[in-house]
């Protein structure tokens, strides 16, 4: 009988299939959002997140509860309305740290890949310029997504279990969960569309949040001034707000501005990844 | 050495708790001057203190006889760093042309020495292309040129030869000689000492943040003599070579390696050598060819390596 | 035959960067040299499917890189000249990352990571941010990282740039030992020579998008043509007066000390050096034949 045994060492080639290429946009996304955990402002964040969600979550409760005993008649209004107004508050729920979230981790993402050289590495490998940019975009908004839907969920849940009525409950999700996403991507798109214009992530930041919080000002003054409140729904996060408003509580513009809100929030998305895109097809892989 | 140009006095550097240079003293003068060590033997270091990018944590660096930085002194300083800092945009010409109006020059002034310099370090077909299109070959060969557009006393070049083609490099290295001839101090780094063999005699070594030698480029031939040398021959009898030689008293170990070669190793090196085509010529042993492995300084930092480490060297 | 080119024309701009160029990249270990600008990145380029052809056909292991450049990409590795990596990613983590980009399942991905790693000796460290390695470590994560998906052809760019002697002669081994112990064939890029004739035994240099040279690497280099190189202990003027008076043509070799002499020695009989080296008293450290190094073969090839 054979006391032992020498194995071989050999190198061995790999034989196993290669999969699908746009599956590797989420092998891009999954390894983004490990990295993001990894800077404690993101996991800050993400737990100021948690509490602004609680805050929601806990006044739907109240209110509810309040509703269903009668003690609320002042705001009978409200509750009138409430099944509806949840899916509302589940979009803007996040409005905040949702905002620093993509300023965290998406407005830095290209810029940062620009300076390590990580075109390089990316597209000297089986994957496209979409596909790497699909990867970016879900991953630069992952962590944001995951706090909006989760926030989402409960307060549905919450509404649901707290007496609301069921159809009207979940025609309103089915309804506000678009805007939601929508609302997080397009934010997302901006930032990495401006993220691809330079080296500097300090820089990027600023840009994003000089636009964002900019153009807020801007639009939402003018709208009140002027008493045209479509204006609201031409900006970045505005737009997809405007577009739940619309679907969730039929909110109108009147005429052709009512088609403002999901035109606006295209153009923000296309614009940010189409500047992106554009860039990274610039990229020089082979230097010399 | 005539009046000291750039001058270090127990300069140390620390990067946190990172050490850049440690205690160094060394005074470099008119004509070219090779920079020597392995990578992270703190040259870059070195050559930032000299132009005052980086204050030392301890010591002074002089240049021209100031302390830098000195407003006055920059302006005599020409500087191509290892990094690159490029506006991608710009042409050659007109990243030269800019940095050559920081330098002082006027416009036209500019505008006429950055052409002539790109020309001389052989940029002329690509001086008006954007920098964004260069190859690295040809980033080294821009920031030579803007090092030296301004007809600076003194030069300081990091690496200048890294990444460049054989035609490239030859061109660097006229560019390198003649401004010695010219009587402009030049320090220019590498790690290489063939490399800097061909430009100059007088190095500097840096070995882990600290000077291992300086002087004449056979003071560090000598240092070399310090390490045991491995010497290979190629002749038509090695047995007959090998027991003459198996005699002589600096013969550490000798051995055969197939049919026309003999190998020794020795702790004497100058006895050594005088001593091989003597024994060769007294046997009548036609040596064809003699090798050393050992004769370099790549053998040194090998040596200093495995001391440091406990180990014998290879 | 792992790559055909055939009749590209690569143009933009108004600037030809590939004239007509036709080429076959046989399998084993071949070099890629040419100056600056003689279209060896466009080439790279078109090889990896990042850039088109004006006109003309190509076949990366009998695929087209114009049609399926995902499908080329999966099967070759490029190793950059510049640092291409992600922030704040380990060694590990970098080469599971690109193994997984290239299709393979994450557990095998780290387990190809790890092997990778230990083919290049990233030991240690291997656990830490790339941002701190140093210039030697950075080149060999560079390479693993080039090769953890398991790829049948291998670009190299520069890969010993900014290295120091040892870590240059550890990198240029391993590069050596990738045909041997990985089946992967290797196209080598690169301006130094030296690297060429360590690692290499096919040679295609191109210069202005044409190729002016296709041949092993022997065969470039030639054998001897009676010149030797002697490197003296200090100053060789003495040996080298002695040596004119025998009637041997002695060269300066180059270097600024004077140290070098560049022998013409037809016969090859060097006892006439030997006889003026212990009659000078001068220590002879090197002699032996000079062959034509790729340096100058290449220069002779550019003219």
């Amino acid at each position: 009988m054979a006391e032992g045994a020498i194995h071989d060492l050999k190198y061995k080639r790999y034989t196993g299939g290669r999969g699908n290429p746009w599956l590797r946009a989420l092998v891009v996304a999954r390894w983004a959002m490990v990295l993001q955990l990894r800077q404690r402002w993101v996991k800050v964040l993400f737990g100021l997140g948690i509490i602004w969600a609680t805050v929601s979550i806990l006044k739907l409760a109240m209110l509810s509860l309040f509703g269903n005993s009668g003690l609320g008649s002042a705001a009978s209004g409200l509750l009138a309305n409430l099944d509806r107004e949840v899916g509302i508050t589940a979009i803007e729920a996040q409005q905040g740290p949702t905002f620093l979230l993509v300023l965290a981790c998406g407005a830095p993402a290209l810029a940062a890949d620009l300076n390590a050289g990580a075109f390089q590495f990316h597209f000297a490998r089986p994957i496209g310029v979409g596909q790497y940019l699909l990867g970016r975009l879900l991953g630069s908004a992952g962590w944001s997504l995951v706090l909006s839907y989760g926030t989402f969920a409960v307060l549905m849940s919450v509404r649901l279990v707290l007496g609301g009525e069921a159809l009207t409950v979940l025609k309103t999700a089915a309804l506000s969960a678009g805007p939601l996403g929508l609302r997080v991507l397009a934010m997302t798109a901006v930032a990495l569309g401006l993220s691809s214009l330079t080296r500097r992530k300090g820089l990027a930041q600023a840009m994003f949040a000089g636009l964002v919080a900019g153009s807020w000002v801007l639009l939402f003054g003018v709208a009140r001034v002027a008493h045209k409140p479509w204006l609201e729904a031409l900006h970045v996060t505005g737009s997809a707000e405007a577009l739940g408003d619309m679907l969730v509580l039929h909110r109108r513009f009147g005429g052709w501005y009512d088609a403002v809100p999901a035109v606006a929030c295209a153009l923000w998305l296309g614009l940010g990844l189409g500047v992106a895109a554009w860039r990274l097809s610039r990229a020089e892989v082979v230097r010399g | 050495m005539s009046e000291p140009v750039l001058e270090l006095k127990g300069v140390s550097k620390w990067y946190g708790p990172v050490l850049g240079l440690r205690d160094v003293t060394v005074s470099v003068g008119v004509g070219v001057t090779g920079l020597l060590g392995p990578n992270g033997a703190g040259k870059s270091t070195l050559m930032k203190v000299l132009t005052g990018e980086v204050s030392p944590s301890r010591g002074e660096a002089r240049m021209l006889g100031r302390r830098v930085p000195s407003e006055e002194v920059f302006r005599r300083l020409g500087y191509a760093p290892e990094i690159e800092v490029f506006y991608e945009e710009l042409t050659g010409r007109e990243f030269v042309t800019a940095l050559a109006r920081l330098g002082g020059l006027d416009p036209a002034r500019a505008h006429a020495r950055a052409g002539e310099e790109l020309e001389r370090v052989g940029l002329t077909a690509a001086m008006d292309r954007p920098l964004s299109t260069y190859s690295k070959g040809m980033r080294q060969r821009t920031k030579l040129a803007q090092a030296l557009v301004h007809d600076p006393e003194v030069v300081i070049l990091d690496e200048p030869m890294t990444g460049l083609d054989p035609l490239a490099r030859a061109k660097v290295l006229d560019v390198v000689t003649d401004l010695g001839k010219r009587g402009r101090s030049v320090l220019v780094s590498s790690h290489l000492l063939d490399e800097v063999e061909t430009m100059t005699r007088e190095i500097v070594l840096l070995y882990q943040g600290q000077l291992l030698a300086q002087g004449n480029v056979h003071v560090i031939r000598a240092m070399i003599d310090r390490h045991p040398h491995h010497v290979a021959l190629e002749c038509d009898r090695p047995r007959d070579l090998g027991a003459a030689l198996a005699r002589e008293p600096w013969v550490v170990t000798l051995r055969f390696a197939g049919e026309h070669r003999v190998e020794l190793e020795t702790r004497q090196p100058d006895e050594a050598y005088s001593a091989i085509p003597r024994v060769a010529l007294e046997k009548g042993v036609k040596l064809r060819a003699l090798t050393s492995p050992d004769d370099n300084l790549a053998a040194v930092f090998r040596y200093l390596t495995a001391e440091r480490k406990g180990g014998t060297a290879p | 035959m792992q790559v055909r080119v055939q009749g590209v024309t690569r143009s933009y701009e108004g600037v030809t960067a590939l004239d007509n160029l036709s080429l076959t990249i046989p399998a084993g270990r071949t070099a890629l040299l040419g100056p600056n600008g003689a279209g060896k990145s466009t080439l790279l380029k078109i090889l990896l499917g990042l850039t088109r052809v004006t006109s003309g056909s190509v076949e990366v292991l009998g695929v087209d890189p114009q049609t399926d450049p995902l499908g080329v990409r999966a099967r070759v590795g490029y190793m950059p000249e510049d640092d291409a990596f992600l922030p704040d990613m380990t060694a590990v983590e970098l080469c599971a990352y690109g193994a997984e980009l290239a299709g393979l399942p994450p557990n095998e991905a780290v387990e190809r990571a790890h092997a990778a790693l230990f083919h290049v000796g990233v030991d240690d460290k291997r656990y830490l941010p790339v941002q701190g390695y140093s210039t030697g470590l950075r080149q060999r994560t560079k390479l693993a990282a080039a090769i953890v998906h398991d790829p049948d052809l291998l670009f190299l760019d520069e890969p010993t740039n900014g290295l120091d002697p040892p870590s240059r002669e550890e990198m240029l081994s391993l590069v050596a030992d990738l045909k041997d112990r990985r089946g992967c064939d290797v196209v080598l890029s690169t301006h130094l020579l030296s690297d060429v004739e360590r690692v290499c035994d096919h040679v295609l240099v191109l210069s202005a998008g044409r190729l002016v040279a296709d041949a092993p690497l022997k065969e470039l280099l030639g054998r001897g043509d009676g010149r030797y190189l002697a490197r003296c202990k200090g100053d060789a003027g003495a040996l080298s007066r002695a040596l004119t008076d025998k009637g041997v043509a002695v060269t300066p070799g180059g270097d600024a000390a004077g140290s070098t002499l560049l022998l013409a020695l037809p016969d090859g009989d060097l006892d006439v050096v030997w006889r003026c080296a212990v009659d000078t008293h001068t220590q002879v450290r090197h002699l032996a034949p000079k062959a034509n190094t790729l340096d100058e073969t290449f220069l002779k090839l550019l003219e």
